[in-house]
């Protein structure tokens, strides 16, 4: 269970090859062959929208390679297989209007980049398609290469501290949070990409990946817009589906299913058309602070627990990363360094089920999860505007 | 031995509805040759010349880095105590066995697999690395069985399949290997799949396929995971010994040295090679230098039969004296009926009821193509010999293409009194490679020079 996208990390570990067939010695037994390591490249972990340093833009940053420990963060990079997109609809119709696409080339920590912007059918595909606008070179370690181009964007490439924050086996053991944050020391690889202005102060967004296959073909590998929407209401066999597929179909093809999940969860079907298209939306004119948009600070568990509930002292007891955000671009921490002091232990306080709030913390995780973020998407669907979708 | 029509092709029931568009181009191809071809124009792969410009290395901290990725996970594990940290820390674990041969380390993921499966009961990943740490113990049913169980919570994911593919092909099971390695390469045409094919080539006695299949897997990572590669190489290399290009084989075992200095199974590549030249001196060396960072049993042994072979028998002795320790390391860190060990108990004068037992033991737990052709070897030993040639007929039913096994099945026809028989499959062991082995190779002509004119 995991409320955001760590599907791909799980996949990753999964190439070993066992090779027998020992040749030329009939002692070799079977072999085990090395992992294989692109496909953390291609994981998306979270997506961000909010307000940096532009008053009259906004903020995005997309993480991959997750759960990276210190000491394999030198080793960091993208895939320069894979396109990474962040995608924008600008008019509620959950169509891709503009897409900014990244691509590195090269290998090793500090990485060749290019941004193209494409827009209309261009934006929709998966491809390399658009307008160059930035090129340049990743960051390595805590070094910070600030890509800029002639209309005040910015694009930041490298390893930093993993913002995401969150007591993950509390929920696995079914609530039982204790505060320990599981991605305290980690880092990831962030792509953080700063757009001056905007047209229109309503948007909605999601962070997809892509590769070619073996016919060249490209394929989307991933998708990611609001927090837990794959992981919660899409069966198993159904989740990788649900990664290629695209927001403007997901109303036609994932409505019943999330019907489904929703009645299983006691709930209604309403829902399904407020969670579906699994898109981040915000509203630039107002406060962006999750549900509208995503912040890297937004304690996005607690704010889904809280809006269930009811109760605004529930959480997981982890309340803030383990390393302070920046006001400035990049915004996220410097990446932990094996030697660096790795910060106090975050230990917020733990919430039992002895609290007596009315709420049943023997509850299947995944229930209140999904009631979670029912309401969330409820709230949202209020705070958009334009949404005849 | 002509390997059977269409082993790579599709069973009946799948032919029925591939994908479209392989169904429009995939007539006349066997699958896995058309997904190679396919890949190699994608990616516009025209060879493998081989020089280091191109080529990404293992970098000389990698070891270290591994060790303070472990002691990273291991410290936060007993703080987070959550699935995707214990995760982390089981490939960690499971890549060190890989490179530094410390077999503890498997019982190391062994538990920290089982914590992850305890965090998130029946989760994917969980499953998976559990599989992963029963095929390190050669617990093949039970990793089959995990494999399965992670299948049908993702189907969608073809990981499970590949690992539950590798079981298959311990356990002798390979035309279910074989379908599950053909969903894989298409799902995730790749290195892991293109090493998988590679392997199904070798064992079908394909080696022009299994070549071309190790030179992909090759550059499908040389540039950004040079272990990896570094991997494949020795494989390709391992192979091209097989076949006596000892030359083209030690390109390869240089190239991986390059790639990944110091790399043992690199070393030993060479090694081989330079025992296959009859340069005792310089295998010597190397398989010294191969055993020096990370003591494998093969290896050891390899170099006790160097030795054995020119005449340094006190050294030889030394050296097999070592094997022996391997038998409770492994038992120690649940790693079953290892058949290096029990090969070596049949051919350096071990117990030979207790190898026999063994070697039925694990022919009867997982059937792969090498414990069957060890098991046949065994009752060779004790002199069941019509039960020996019962049992190498069934290693070799595919056409496998080894030296090893054809000179065994050649010797048990021979002890049978089939001299024609034995004939033909020594001369087969002969042609392949008359250097296959430094401590059967002189055996293998002695008994070809005495069958000369029969019949």
């Amino acid at each position: 269970m995991r409320l955001r996208k760590l599907s791909i990390v799980l996949a990753a570990s999964a190439i070993g090859v066992a090779a027998l067939g020992a040749i030329p010695a009939l002692g070799a037994d079977h072999k085990d062959a090395p992992l294989t390591k692109a496909a953390a490249q291609s994981d998306i972990n979270d997506l961000y929208i909010f307000k940096g340093e532009s008053a009259a833009g906004y903020t995005a940053i997309i993480t991959v390679n997750p759960l990276t420990s210190p000491a394999d963060t030198g080793s960091l990079q993208l895939d320069p297989n894979t396109v990474y997109e962040l995608k924008a609809d600008t008019n509620g119709d959950a169509v891709p209007d503009v897409s900014y696409k990244l691509t590195v080339s090269g290998n090793g920590p500090i990485q060749d980049v290019t941004v193209r912007r494409a827009t209309g059918p261009d934006a929709i595909t998966n491809g390399i398609a658009g307008e160059v606008i930035m090129q340049g070179k990743t960051s390595a370690g805590a070094g910070v290469t600030t890509i800029t181009d002639s209309t005040g964007r910015k694009l930041y490439v490298g390893p930093r501290d993993d913002p995401f924050f969150f007591d993950l086996a509390g929920f696995q053991a079914g609530l039982k949070f204790t505060g320990v944050d599981t991605f305290k020391g980690t880092n990831v690889t962030a792509i953080v990409f700063e757009v001056p202005s905007v047209p229109t102060q309503q948007l909605g967004f999601w962070a997809t990946t892509s590769k070619k296959d073996n016919l060249g073909n490209w394929v989307q590998l991933d998708r990611m817009a609001r927090p837990a929407i794959n992981t919660v209401f899409v069966p198993a066999e159904m989740k990788d589906a649900f990664n290629n597929n695209t927001p403007d179909r997901d109303l036609a093809i994932y409505k019943n299913t999330f019907i489904a999940s929703l009645k299983s969860l006691g709930a209604g079907p309403d829902l399904a058309s407020v969670l579906l298209p699994d898109i981040l939306t915000v509203d630039l004119s107002k406060p962006v602070k999750y549900l509208n948009g995503r912040a890297p600070a937004d304690d996005v568990i607690d704010i889904s627990l809280q809006a269930i509930t009811g109760n605004a002292t529930i959480g997981d007891g982890v309340n803030a990363n383990d390393r302070p955000f920046s006001a400035t671009f990049p915004y996220l921490a410097a990446p932990n360094t094996a030697s660096g002091a790795p910060g106090a232990p975050n230990t917020g306080s733990s919430l039992t089920s002895e609290d007596g709030n009315g709420v049943s913390w023997t509850l299947p995780a995944a229930l209140i999860v999904a009631a979670s973020l029912m309401a969330a998407a409820a709230l949202v669907q209020r705070r958009r505007i334009g949404d005849e979708v | 031995m002509e390997r059977s029509p269409g082993h790579l092709a599709l069973n009946p029931a799948q032919r029925q509805s591939p994908p479209l568009r392989w169904r429009v181009i995939g007539q006349y191809l066997p699958l896995a040759a058309l997904a190679l071809a396919a890949f190699l124009i994608v990616r516009n792969v025209t060879g493998d010349d081989g020089t280091t410009s191109s080529l990404a290395t293992v970098g000389a901290n990698h070891s270290e880095v591994l060790a303070a990725n472990i002691a990273f996970f291991e410290d936060r594990v007993i703080e987070t105590k959550d699935s995707l940290s214990y995760n982390k820390l089981t490939n960690f674990y499971l890549q060190r066995v890989r490179e530094a041969g410390d077999v503890s380390d498997v019982r190391r993921a062994e538990l920290s697999a089982t914590k992850s499966l305890e965090a998130a009961p029946g989760d994917y990943a969980g499953l998976v690395n559990m599989a992963l740490v029963r095929i390190a113990q050669h617990d093949f049913a039970a990793a089959a069985t995990l494999a399965t169980s992670a299948h049908e919570v993702i189907p969608s994911r073809p990981d499970a399949l590949a690992i539950l593919g590798d079981a298959q092909m311990a356990l002798g099971k390979y035309d279910e290997a074989t379908d599950n390695y053909r969903i894989y390469l298409e799902k995730a045409p790749g290195f892991a799949a293109f090493s998988r094919q590679a392997t199904l080539a070798e064992i079908r006695g394909n080696f022009p396929l299994a070549e071309q299949f190790w030179r992909a897997a090759v550059d499908a990572e040389r540039t950004d995971a040079p272990e990896n590669s570094a991997w494949a190489r020795v494989q390709l290399g391992n192979l091209l010994t097989t076949a006596n290009r000892l030359s083209e084989a030690k390109v390869e075992f240089e190239t991986a040295l390059r790639v990944y200095p110091a790399y043992n199974f690199a070393q030993a590549g060479l090694a081989q090679v330079a025992a296959a030249e009859g340069d005792d001196a310089r295998a010597t060396e190397l398989y010294t230098k191969a055993t020096a960072r990370v003591p494998l049993p093969q290896f050891i042994i390899a170099l006790g039969d160097v030795y054995q072979r020119a005449g340094k028998s006190a050294d030889a002795q030394r050296q097999f004296a070592l094997v022996g320790a391997f038998d409770q390391l492994f038992e120690a860190n649940g790693i079953r009926n290892d058949l290096t060990l029990i090969a070596f108990a049949l051919d350096h004068g071990g117990d030979l009821n207790l190898a026999l037992e063994r070697a039925r033991l694990a022919y009867a737990e997982r059937p792969s193509l090498a414990a069957t052709d060890l098991y046949a070897w065994a009752l060779y030993r004790a002199g069941r010999l019509d039960d020996a040639a019962k049992k190498s007929a069934e290693a070799l039913r595919l056409g496998t293409k080894d030296p090893t096994f054809l000179f065994h099945s050649g010797m048990i026809e021979l002890a049978r009194g089939n001299s024609a028989t034995a004939r033909l499959l020594l001369q087969q062991a002969f042609d392949l490679n008359p250097k296959f082995s430094v401590q059967h190779a002189a055996e293998l002509k002695t008994a070809l020079q005495s069958l000369k004119g029969t019949k």
